[in-house]
């Protein structure tokens, strides 16, 4: 947890201050070793890693908390209605999430840069549409364990009304399961937002992403180790960091 | 009853675990014979080759060659990707043949004669020459492979200037064109195949140092020794493979893991690999990077306005940080590898800048800069790389520039055809090496012209170059349109880039050509 | 059974819509194909010329409707790009993916269910703290980052094996296999640290209910316990992440694919929508979808049939 609040924080502080700007590139300075003046090295460019690091996990984390607030939002209420309502609707509607998560996110991201105007944003719709079916069909699976419980049937014949089943009853119940789709979710967008990125669709250099920054410097592992492993390493210790914030919250809360 | 049913469950989950016990088990054994197998793999293979080759006679070595960029096509007149006819120039001769300095030698043909200024071109084809398919090149079959050009090929535009082609019974072939072209030469590089052959597609067959033997898409393309080929002594190698990987990335490692010899390398990993293992060889790339703008859209239409463009922007520093020191600076569309119509001069036109940029942006009406969309192809990671180097110097002049990447198709359809775009960094070549191709573009009537630029006196100066037939005219002409495009400062010229490759230091012979992607196996030997 | 059969029938209607958003995308998408073949010194002649060979001036929805066609008849027609039958193409390439799929299940599958038995027999003991920690350091490794870590560890350290040295299933299959080894796991690890995770929560979620109570009080052994009565029930919700891991696998062959140049589905997919390939990715497409729309139908299946109380309609 201290982890992650350091890296939030360091992202924070990157608004105010970074040891040199985020796109600067540094005379003769390229691919230089970690050292006092550059702690976590330089870059092909010459840019100093630390910084684009605290800039990077500014954008990254952005995007990964839109994306999955937002997908987690859509999904659960989507998931949580035709769970309950069950029949015709959640067999269209779950036939409309297999043809979407069927549909080759490339394509999607593809269509996106084409319809909209360029944008950091354009990034955290597309992947916000390629994680929406995941949450319904986890949400909607949940609902239906609980749907037929004695403890919601009693509630029914107390004659209370179905959103307030669903909220006071049910969801409760879903939390656990939510909260580490919440986790997995958050991850997996930091990864999707560097697969995207590794092809071009991602936050548009030079401003800096860990998923690109990771993507750019692959080939250097073994000669200049550190353009990798810091941003892998950052990318690893923040989701896991994040892992455990929900775990801790759960056992606290659940 | 009831105990049944549980020691049935109980027995699944035994048979779960069974399962799982053995496929681990069977893991573990893929895991180590995994190990013997790749080395056992290598030396069977290694030694399956010498003893089939020690027989016959002496083994020349193999060379496995990586690449990222597939070929579109084996039929020599379907094939236009730089990265194919490169491939294919190993399988396939024309009458004349580009050699490593861009001169074109005698091929096919023993000799040739360029007659009436340019107009007519005589060859005499050469005896004896024989196919990978064991026959011989007759006369018939040049007749083909010339109407293979003339109709129906996309590819060779150019033909678009012949008027009549005649091929006599003893081998003499005669090209008359339309108007004399000195430098039609370089156009006489199309292949000559068999006559009637319809499976150039599947299974290439041409007279080339190296013969086709197997394609296995995104897997690797097999060529073999021409053993009749006519030059005496070559190929040095038996055989030699391409092999495919996903992108540079891929292949880099691909080179590192040992499992191929050679491959094209960014500048960045050239400053990363092991320098005692690998030779670097460099080329140039004959397209001249650019930032190209559009030359209609509102603040770009200015002329101070790309003028100081061309005076924020530091192409030693792109050169530096981008591409590691490796590149030849250019400051007009002519690739130097032209020498005799290169003006180099311009190289210096617009030195950087910044305080004559900001000046000249005030006089435009741009005293606090503006907004740029730079869209980049962002399959080429050297000019996304360029592009992020130019943002930085365009921030210090007060332009805010952001970078758009979009894919391939994208590109050629919005950008390049469209033209529906404000900057674009990419590098633009011509048709065919020759003052004409690489600046035609540059007319205000041009299809291709997706600048948008436009100028009277360019356009007249061009039409004056291209009809002029004396020589020394002709070049001061070319300079002359060069240094308008430099004055109206249509673009920002920034280099050649070059072409990088990485072999190991196990073959020597890998030459540079001045032309697209041309990689000459036939002067690569083995050594010990 | 009925609900079997049911289920199916409405699959091929996603099996259309899918087909249908594909078909959208290519007609909001800009490129042309002609013009990526011939590059930039064409002039509009020839690509005009080349668009009528290929039969690319055609509207898309006649295009669309001869693939469709096509495709139900058993022939999906000839690759733009390749200018090869893609039946003859796909056939080739989907063992390689499916072989690459399977493999990184059985290790997922080797890694998850073990570890997880372990933490949730000795719940909050180092051993549970112990996995639970891999676990989610596994799930935050970056695919590609794992993929080119292994490379460097295994292939260029400890020359394990050889990086880019595919060896085609028709050569040998054990060399196959052995290949696939490296990328399955880079794939599988991943998803084991989820699946772990997953089912260690509901095997706990399990361990606290009235029925496990009462197993325990008819004197069963802990063990016993766990692996009989919780690992079923606790089966079901595991399940359902089953379906998003397959969804996963395919997303995480894409770039494994790439980085260890094996010729799969995956990375035929992005070379051919780069290519604007359209026929061929629209075969693709299906077939990847029939694949996810099969994975998600057995879940539910499974679910139905080992739990009744979930009545599905």
């Amino acid at each position: 947890m201290a982890l992650v609040a350091t890296i939030a924080g360091l992202s924070l502080l990157s608004l105010a201050y970074t040891p040199y700007p985020s796109e600067m590139m540094i005379d003769k300075s390229q691919f230089l070793a970690p050292s006092l003046s550059h702690p976590l090295g330089t870059d092909s460019f010459g840019r100093d890693v630390f910084s684009r690091i605290m800039v990077g996990g500014r954008y990254t984390l952005l995007v990964a908390a839109s994306t999955v607030l937002g997908s987690a939002l859509i999904g659960s209420v989507i998931g949580l209605t035709i769970g309950y309502i069950g029949g015709l609707l959640s067999d269209v509607v779950m036939r409309i999430m297999d043809a979407l998560s069927a549909f080759p996110g490339i394509l999607l991201a593809l269509i996106m840069m084409a319809v909209l105007p360029t944008s950091d944003y354009t990034i955290i719709l597309a992947l916000l549409i390629l994680f929406v079916p995941g949450y319904t069909r986890i949400m909607r699976s949940s609902m239906l364990q609980y749907r037929n419980l004695d403890f919601v049937d009693s509630a029914k014949i107390m004659g209370a009304g179905s959103v307030r089943i669903i909220i006071r009853q049910i969801l409760p119940n879903l939390l656990p399961v939510l909260l580490s789709a919440l986790v997995i979710g958050f991850s997996n967008a930091i990864l999707a937002e560097a697969a995207m990125s590794y092809l071009g669709f991602g936050i548009q250099p030079p401003a800096p992403s860990w998923g690109r920054m990771l993507a750019e410097s692959q080939n250097y592992l073994f000669n200049a180790p550190w353009c990798s492993i810091a941003p892998g390493l950052v990318i690893i210790t923040t989701v896991s960091g994040f892992h455990f914030l929900g775990e801790g919250i759960r056992k606290r809360f659940c | 009853m009831k105990a049944i049913r549980k020691s049935a469950r109980f027995s699944a989950i035994r048979i779960l675990w069974a399962v799982s016990l053995s496929l681990l088990l069977a893991t573990s054994l893929m895991l180590f014979g995994c190990g013997n197998q790749a080395n056992s793999d290598g030396n069977s293979s290694a030694d399956a080759t010498d003893a089939a080759d020690e027989s016959p006679k002496e083994s020349r070595g193999e060379l496995r060659w990586g690449s990222s960029a597939e070929i579109d096509s084996l039929d020599p007149y379907l094939a236009v990707g730089g990265d194919t006819k490169g491939i294919l120039f190993n399988i396939f001769e024309g009458l004349v043949k580009s050699d490593s300095n861009g001169d074109m030698k005698p091929a096919l043909a023993e000799s040739f004669d360029i007659q009436e200024e340019g107009k007519v071109y005589v060859l005499q084809l050469r005896k004896g020459v024989k196919f990978h398919n064991g026959a011989e090149v007759t006369p018939a079959d040049v007749r083909y492979s010339f109407d293979q050009a003339l109709n129906g090929s996309a590819v060779y535009a150019s033909f678009e200037q012949v008027e009549k082609v005649d091929v006599s019974d003893d081998g003499v072939v005669t090209i008359t064109l339309v108007e004399p072209n000195t430098e039609f030469l370089t156009a006489l590089t199309n292949p000559i195949i068999p006559a009637d052959y319809t499976d150039q597609a599947t299974q290439p067959v041409g007279t080339g140092p190296f013969k086709f033997e197997s394609y296995t898409p995104q897997q690797e393309l097999v060529l073999v020794a021409h053993d009749d080929y006519w030059q005496e002594g070559l190929p040095y190698l038996d055989k030699v493979t391409i092999v495919y990987g996903a992108d540079t990335n891929a292949t880099v490692l691909s080179l590192q893991s040992g499992n191929i010899d050679g491959t094209g390398i960014a500048a960045s990993d050239a400053a990363t690999l092991d320098l005692s293992a690998y030779n670097i060889v460099e080329r140039n790339s004959n397209a001249v990077q650019q930032l190209a703008l559009n030359n209609s859209y509102e603040p770009l239409s200015k002329v101070q306005v790309r003028q100081a463009l061309n005076y924020a922007i530091d192409v030693d520093e792109i050169i530096d940080k981008a591409f590691q020191g490796y590149g030849t600076p250019v400051g007009t569309p002519i690739i130097p590898g032209l020498s005799k119509y290169y003006d180099s001069s311009l190289t210096k036109a617009y030195p950087t800048d910044v305080e004559k940029a900001k000046q000249l942006l005030a006089e435009a009406g741009y005293p606090d800069g503006f907004d740029l969309e730079i869209t980049v192809p962002s399959n080429y990671v050297v000019h996304v790389d360029t592009a992020q180097v130019i943002v930085n110097q365009l921030a210090a002049v007060g332009i805010n520039a952001t970078i758009k990447q979009v894919d391939w198709p994208t590109w050629l359809e919005d950008v390049y055809a469209g033209r529906n775009y404000q900057a674009t960094v990419i590098s633009v070549g011509g048709a065919s090496l020759s003052p004409a191709a690489e600046l035609a573009r540059y007319r205000s009537t041009a299809e291709d012209n997706f600048y948008n630029f436009n100028s009277a006196a360019f356009d007249a100066k061009y039409a004056e170059a291209v009809a002029a037939i004396d020589d020394t005219s002709k070049i001061a002409l070319y300079k002359q349109a060069q240094q308008i495009i430099s004055d109206e400062a249509a673009n920002v010229y920034l280099q050649d880039i070059a072409g990088l490759s990485a072999v190991s230091k196990d073959f020597d012979g890998l030459v540079g050509y001045p032309l697209y992607g041309v990689i000459d196996f036939s002067l690569v030997k083995k050594v010990s | 059974m009925s609900f079997i059969v049911k289920r199916l029938l409405i699959s091929l209607v996603t099996l259309i819509l899918v087909s249908l958003l594909v078909f959208a995308a290519f007609a909001i998408l800009p490129g042309d194909p002609a013009r990526v073949i011939l590059g930039q010194d064409a002039n509009e002649a020839q690509v005009a010329a080349l668009r009528a060979q290929l039969g690319l001036d055609q509207p898309l929805p006649a295009q669309y409707l001869q693939w469709l066609t096509g495709f139900l008849s058993g022939d999906a027609g000839t690759s733009i790009k390749y200018k090869l039958p893609i039946n003859l193409m796909v056939a080739s390439y989907i063992p390689v993916t499916a072989t690459l799929a399977a493999m990184a299940i059985i290790l997922m599958l080797l890694i998850a269910l073990p570890t997880a038995l372990l933490a949730a027999r000795f719940p909050d003991s180092w051993i549970d703290r112990l996995i639970s920690t891999l676990a989610t350091v596994f799930i935050s490794i970056p695919g590609f980052f794992l993929g080119v870590l292994l490379i460097w560890v295994f292939g260029l350290g400890l020359h394990l094996f050889v990086a880019g040295k595919y060896i085609s299933y028709e050569t040998s299959i054990a060399g196959f296999i052995v290949y696939l080894f490296w990328p399955a796991l880079a794939i599988a690890v991943p998803c084991a640290g989820m699946a772990c995770k997953y089912l260690r929560d509901s095997l706990m979620q399990q361990l606290t209910s009235d029925y496990i109570r009462t197993a325990r009080s008819k004197g069963n052994t802990p063990g016993r316990v766990l692996r009989v009565h919780a690992l079923k029930n606790a089966i079901i919700p595991a399940m359902t992440i089953l379906g998003m891991i397959i969804g996963d696998i395919f997303a995480g062959s894409i770039i494994i694919e790439a980085v260890f140049s094996v010729p799969g589905i995956g990375r035929l997919l992005v070379s051919s929508i780069s290519y604007r390939d359209f026929p061929m990715v629209q075969t693709l497409v299906m077939y990847i979808a029939v694949v996810i729309v099969l994975a998600n139908t057995l879940v539910d299946v499974g679910i139905k049939v080992i739990d009744p109380r979930v009545r599905l309609q």
